[in-house]
């Protein structure tokens, strides 16, 4: 059996490099130079996994505590955009904070891929705060071979 | 939900939450920080005030309103803030080790701080946002261009800047927030900063970051082109290094050695060599160790490198063989110095006992004698009989010891003394040494070079003769110096005492002559070029030159002389004129112009209150006479002139009295002394006189001038005299009279005591002349005053 076809690296293409820099330059060299980013908006990026099988691209995005009704996935110009928001809960009492990375309010994670992937078969769901979505690769079918279903 | 799979619905939406800015907000008040809109950075805060205020943020909406302070001085009173500042978002927050709080902010809007709602713990304010212009045109358009493009640059040449900077700034499509970011990542300060985001429109903002931003351009252009200029410097020199190892490498790899190693091994070769006795072998090693471990760069490097050079080459142990064949010795002495005969003999007395005892130690010779009688020559045919190296060196006007003993390692340019100088030169250990002019050594300040001499010159003492320079003691045993004088008063005693003086006279007008033809002509004719039978003199004719043409102890003048008459031969000859000539009496003049001397005796009468003695100086003998006049109407009081020292003096003294206490025996009426002053002049009056020897012819002017009877003019005296009229031998005896000889003065008064001193005069002189020996003052008078006289002058005025 022939290797799973996997794409180019080049193919798939992380958007807003700046910001993981951002990140990476904020644990390593907090506190000396450091670079002022720009932010169009208020809006956080989940820790995401991005991998393909040979049959799909598959992205993981550790989200939890959102409901479900507040993501939405859209593929649009071979970018495929998660957004959504994860409200946060007003203090009900004073806090003192030693500690705060948690994010709440808006996210949003794009991804560029340029391979051609089946849109209608999407399915995307979430399960045990993780939320999976899965992008079946579009399969050029062979001219000589006729594929009949029973 | 947990543990259960939800399907999500695939569907666009937005979730994008502007967060609302309350009305009131704590204060965080920033000295160096401004944070722009939109624009994520990180702040660090250690203040607890300043910690106070995000606990309360964090407790709350996780905002709080930055402004920067005006003054640092002013703290954080709300009147030193700016009124225009930065709500900002806390997105992260965590604490650093050291106890500082570490936060990540989001700018989100321009506000205006309107007023404050409390001071204690922390400031609490009333804001209201700022709503910016976002209008474009096209010259904003322009603006944001030009800020792109300087900006990029700016990326590109700055090292904490990173390239993604670059790429994101292309993805602000506001320009008011393109100029936010830009400002944000300038390295400007506070104040610049406030400025710019207290201009709402884009298109001032813009343009006022466009200075910031060229300014900033120049800066970094200027530092990468100084840096870039130290770096290449750098790599440079270490490339020059590098290649250099290299080398080293591959000279050890083919066996060869480097400069330095050679140096070294060729040094350590001549320290074996130099035959250096174990006190300077050691000195020398421990320098060549020093010096391998020095650098050569190092200014001690020459310094210690000069010296062991120095240490090598002197002759330890070199030394010539001397071939003492006293026979040949005198005739190389004869060869080169006519007469001398006394100077020769002890010479050849001190070649005979080294021959016969190599190891004996040499005395210290001293010529003295008058310029021009072959003192120095005499030195150089010393070696040459001996076979020996010849050094001479010249210590007239020398007032440094340090020329003598060198100067200490220490200073700059500092080299060893003349002595081992000269030792350097002459290759040797046991040169002949003539140390020329030894008594015209001075003494000042900086030391008595002839107490250094003593050391030089004691042959106890010369075996360890120690150079301040060269540390180590060098032997002079070997060397044989000869030191050579004009006179001996000048020479401190301790010095003259170690050496053993020997005279050298003035030659008298035979022996002038006999120098004449057997040295001074030949060498003449041989320096202008002339052949045997195109000049030759007669002996009349080198007796006129003598008696006419000069007038000195010595022969240089004489040589001049007849190198005149050479040179005016060798030109006519030169000029075709004729091809030989015999230089005669009569043709003397054509060559050497008119008679420069003539005899004192020529102009001489017997006369009264003149009287003739004779001199020695330094220079030979000479004849001087004594003058004496009286002047009525004076008290008998006696004046000198003529530069007379003390000594010369108290004889004129001496003989005045002597005079008086026996005025009867010589018929000196008594009250002369009481009438009449005396005065007493001895020509030339420029020259300084002293000494005791003319006493006899003070008084024998005297007596005549007091007697009237006149002095015999073809006499000549000398003689120290005492009070009861004796008469006291005095030096120079064969001086004075070849002086008397040259003058034509035939007749010498000497004292008694001298006559041995006769012996030294050659005896064809001798028999040409009459000496008469004195003991006492009456004797003299007898023999020089005439006894007619005019003494019936005083007897007349006695009347």
């Amino acid at each position: 059996m022939a290797q799973p076809k996997m794409s180019n690296t080049k193919d798939i293409e992380m958007l807003s490099p700046v910001e993981e820099e951002l990140d990476f330059f904020f644990s390593s060299f907090f506190g000396s130079s450091y670079p002022s980013m720009y932010r169009k908006e208020l809006t956080w990026k989940p820790s995401t996994d991005f991998y393909e099988t040979e049959k799909d691209f598959v992205l993981v995005m550790e989200l939890a505590q959102i409901k479900p009704e507040e993501v939405s996935i859209t593929f649009q110009d071979g970018i495929l955009t998660v957004r959504g928001i994860r409200k946060g809960v007003p203090p009900s009492e004073r806090r003192r904070y030693h500690k705060m990375e948690i994010n709440y309010g808006p996210f949003e994670q794009k991804l560029v891929i340029s391979c051609e992937v089946d849109m209608d078969k999407l399915s995307a769901y979430y399960k045990n705060g993780f939320l999976e979505i899965r992008l079946p690769k579009r399969i050029k079918h062979q001219t000589n071979t006729i594929e009949i279903k029973l | 939900m947990n543990g259960q799979q939800q399907n999500i619905m695939i569907q666009p939406g937005d979730f994008s939450e502007h967060p609302q800015i309350p009305p009131e907000l704590p204060v965080l008040p920033m000295t160096n920080i401004l944070i722009f809109p939109y624009v994520v950075a990180p702040l660090i805060l250690s203040d607890e005030t300043r910690i106070a205020v995000i606990n309360e943020a964090l407790s709350d909406r996780k905002m709080v309103a930055l402004f920067a302070v005006k003054s640092k001085d002013g703290g954080s009173h709300p009147d030193n803030l700016y009124k225009i500042g930065t709500a900002v978002f806390i997105l992260k927050m965590f604490r650093l080790p050291d106890g500082n709080m570490g936060l990540m902010v989001q700018g989100l809007s321009r506000i205006r701080l309107e007023s404050v709602v409390q001071t204690e713990p922390f400031i609490k304010a009333k804001i209201t946002l700022i709503h910016e212009d976002e209008s474009r045109s096209i010259k904003i358009e322009a603006l944001v261009r030009e800020v792109t493009e300087i900006f990029q640059q700016i990326v590109s040449l700055s090292p904490l800047l990173p390239e993604e900077l670059g790429q994101a700034i292309g993805t602000v499509d506001n320009p008011g927030r393109l100029a936010d970011l830009i400002v944000s990542n300038l390295r400007i300060d506070v104040a610049e900063r406030q400025t710019v985001l207290e201009t709402l429109d884009s298109e001032n903002r813009l343009i006022k970051l466009l200075t910031y931003l060229n300014r900033e351009l120049e800066l970094l252009k200027l530092g990468n082109k100084i840096q870039s200029e130290v770096k290449s410097k750098l790599e440079e020199s270490q490339r020059e290094y590098f290649l250099r190892e290299q080398l080293k490498a591959i000279q050890k790899e083919l066996g060869e050695k480097d400069d330095r190693t050679t140096e070294m091994e060729e040094l350590k070769k001549a320290i074996e060599g130099a035959g250096m006795p174990p006190e300077a072998k050691e000195q020398a090693d421990k320098e060549l160790d020093r010096l391998s471990k020095m650098p050569p760069q190092a200014a001690e490097y020459t310094v210690s490198r000069t010296y062991l050079d120095w240490l090598v080459t002197l002759p330890w142990s070199k030394g010539t063989d001397d071939q003492i064949d006293v026979v040949h010795a005198k005739e190389i002495l004869d060869e080169d110095h006519y007469d001398l005969k006394d100077v020769k003999d002890r010479i050849l007395e001190f070649l005979a006992v080294r021959k016969l005892k190599e190891s004996s130690k040499g005395p210290i010779l001293c010529f003295v004698g008058p310029p021009g009688v072959g003192k120095t020559s005499l030195g150089r045919s010393i070696a040459r009989s001996m076979n020996r190296k010849f050094v001479r060196y010249s210590l007239g006007g020398m007032r440094d010891e340090a020329e003598i003993r060198g100067h200490r390692r220490t200073y700059i340019g500092s080299l060893p003394g003349r002595i081992l100088q000269g030792i350097r030169k002459a290759g040797s250990n046991n040169p002949v040494f003539m140390l020329d002019e030894i008594d015209k050594v001075g003494t000042d300040f900086r030391g008595d070079p002839a107490s250094a001499l003593l050391e030089v010159l004691d042959p106890e003492q010369n075996t360890a003769f120690s150079d301040h320079y060269l540390e180590v003691t060098f032997d002079l045993s070997k060397v044989l110096f000869i030191t050579t004088a004009n006179v001996l008063d000048t020479i401190p005693r301790p010095l003259l005492d170690r050496m053993e003086v020997l005279r050298l006279p003035g030659y008298i007008e035979e022996e002038k002559l006999q120098i004449s033809k057997q040295y001074l002509i030949r060498r003449q004719m041989e320096e202008n070029g002339l052949k045997k039978g195109q000049i030759r003199f007669t002996d009349k004719a080198v007796r006129k030159i003598i008696a006419e043409y000069t007038r000195e102890a010595g022969v240089r003048n004489l040589e001049r002389e007849i190198g005149a008459c050479c040179r005016k031969v060798a030109r006519m000859i030169a000029e075709g004129k004729g091809t030989g000539l015999t230089v005669e009496p009569k043709n003397v003049a054509t060559f050497l112009g008119p008679r420069k001397f003539f005899s004192e005796l020529a102009q001489r009468k017997a006369e009264v209150g003149v009287a003739t003695g004779l001199a020695w100086t330094p220079v030979g003998g000479e004849i001087l006479f004594v003058e004496a006049t009286a002047m009525s109407g004076g008290k008998g009081q006696m004046q000198t002139t003529g530069q007379l020292g003390e000594v010369m003096k108290e004889s004129a003294q001496a003989a005045l009295s002597f005079i008086r206490s026996h005025a009867v025996e010589y018929g000196i009426s008594d009250d002369f002394f009481q009438r009449e002053d005396i005065h007493i002049h001895i020509p030339e009056g420029a020259t300084p006189k002293d000494g005791p020897s003319a006493g006899v012819t003070l008084a024998t002017a005297l007596v005549s001038l007091f007697t009237g009877r006149p002095v015999k003019h073809d006499i000549a005296m000398t003689g120290e005299i005492t009070l009861r009229g004796k008469v006291l031998p005095v030096g120079g005896i064969k001086e004075k009279v070849l002086a008397a000889k040259r003058a034509g003065i035939n007749q010498v008064i000497l004292p008694k005591l001298n006559e041995k001193d006769l012996e030294e005069i050659p005896e064809d002189i001798r028999k040409t002349m009459s000496f008469t020996f004195v003991e006492w003052l009456d004797e003299v008078f007898d023999l020089a005053l005439k006894k007619n006289g005019r003494k019936t002058r005083l007897v007349k005025r006695k009347a």
